[in-house]
């Protein structure tokens, strides 16, 4: 095997090792779209993995004089999860008036929030493995 | 006659799996849904809130604040020396009954047991067309699990696990000039 094979495969390895982590974490979705006052479209879209790995990183200090202890709110979201899993795709909460609109809903394994009214439309999706995931690094790291 | 080979029995008994696995599934009550709507005719606000029984049969225990612990809340049950799960335990047990009727200038009020629910009826009559209307209608099979006879708690998960066995009903409906409340069961995940 050449030198330029071995960098092909090992990059289609690690190609394929991040297509099976994206896949795993799902992909967290940002949308907003701003019409007024000025004029702004922000689309963000990062693999779920990222965040956690992300947090992971992130010194567990910054995270202790936070004031709010996750850990008892913990047993809350494990269970939310583990029911949203089972869950079919729902909207959850609507919330309509004549100048906005609010939906949260299932979708697939994640959690999406659309927010629409006149001078912006935002649109939020998270999955559910990661807000999870996120919440127990957390609170592992308040830890003390 | 032909004989049984092992490998005929080995697809049988993948069979007779596969069909009880399926038979299970489709055994499988529906799951229940809880609705809330809140309709204000003034803003034009709408408010629609879908959520799983199960769900809240779940998460409910987890959540450990205040006076909510493993999915009951610690209540002075005895207020002014009245005891309500007492009450409640005669109630349940006693037959289809007219408990109270209170007919005002302002309002009537009746509280009675039909069917094995607690219907509660309040009309507000003294605002002409604006007057509120309220109906809360609760299986007596709710309540007696939701208060727990000689404790002092009000045991959420038991009343849920309860309206997960129940047919589709409205629990409470409020009526009045600007808004209408309505919190109903049903199989429907939308809630149309």
């Amino acid at each position: 095997m050449t030198t330029r094979e071995k960098v092909l495969w090992t990059i289609a390895g690690i190609a394929l090792v991040g297509c099976f982590l994206t896949a795993r974490g799902g992909i967290v979705n940002v949308h907003v779209v701003q019409r007024q006052p000025e004029v702004h479209n922000i689309h963000v879209i990062v693999p779920g993995i990222l965040v956690t790995l992300t947090l992971h990183m992130v010194p567990s200090r910054c995270f202790r004089d936070s004031g709010s202890d996750l850990r008892q709110w913990l047993p809350v979201v494990r269970a939310t999860s583990d029911s949203f899993a089972k869950m079919p795709d729902t909207v959850l909460v609507e919330v309509t008036d004549p100048r906005e609109r609010v939906v949260v809903r299932k979708s697939g394994g994640s959690l999406v929030t659309d927010v629409n009214d006149a001078d912006e439309n935002v649109h939020v999706s998270v999955p559910v493995r990661t807000l999870r995931d996120t919440a127990e690094i957390l609170a592992s790291k308040q830890m003390p | 006659m032909r004989k049984i080979t092992p490998s005929m029995q080995k697809v049988a008994i993948g069979l007779f799996i596969l069909l009880g696995f399926s038979s299970f599934t489709q055994a499988r009550p529906a799951e229940r849904w809880l609705h809330v709507r809140v309709v204000e005719s003034g803003e034009g606000e709408t408010v629609n809130v879908n959520m799983p029984l199960s769900m809240a049969e779940k998460v409910l225990p987890a959540i450990n604040q205040g006076d909510l612990h493993n999915g009951k809340i610690t209540t002075d049950m005895h207020m002014q020396d009245v005891d309500l799960a007492a009450i409640l335990d005669a109630l349940s047990t006693a037959p289809d009954n007219e408990f109270v009727t209170i007919q005002s200038k302002d309002e009537n009020v009746r509280v009675a047991k039909v069917h094995d629910n607690l219907v509660v009826h309040v009309v507000e009559n003294g605002k002409g067309k604006d007057g509120e209307h309220v109906d809360i209608t609760v299986p007596m099979r709710v309540i007696s699990a939701l208060v727990a006879k000689g404790t002092h708690e009000m045991d959420l998960t038991a009343a849920i696990r309860e309206m997960e066995q129940m047919g589709d009903a409205t629990l409470v409906t409020v009526q009045e000039a600007s808004e209408t409340v309505r919190i109903w069961i049903d199989s429907s995940n939308t809630g149309q």
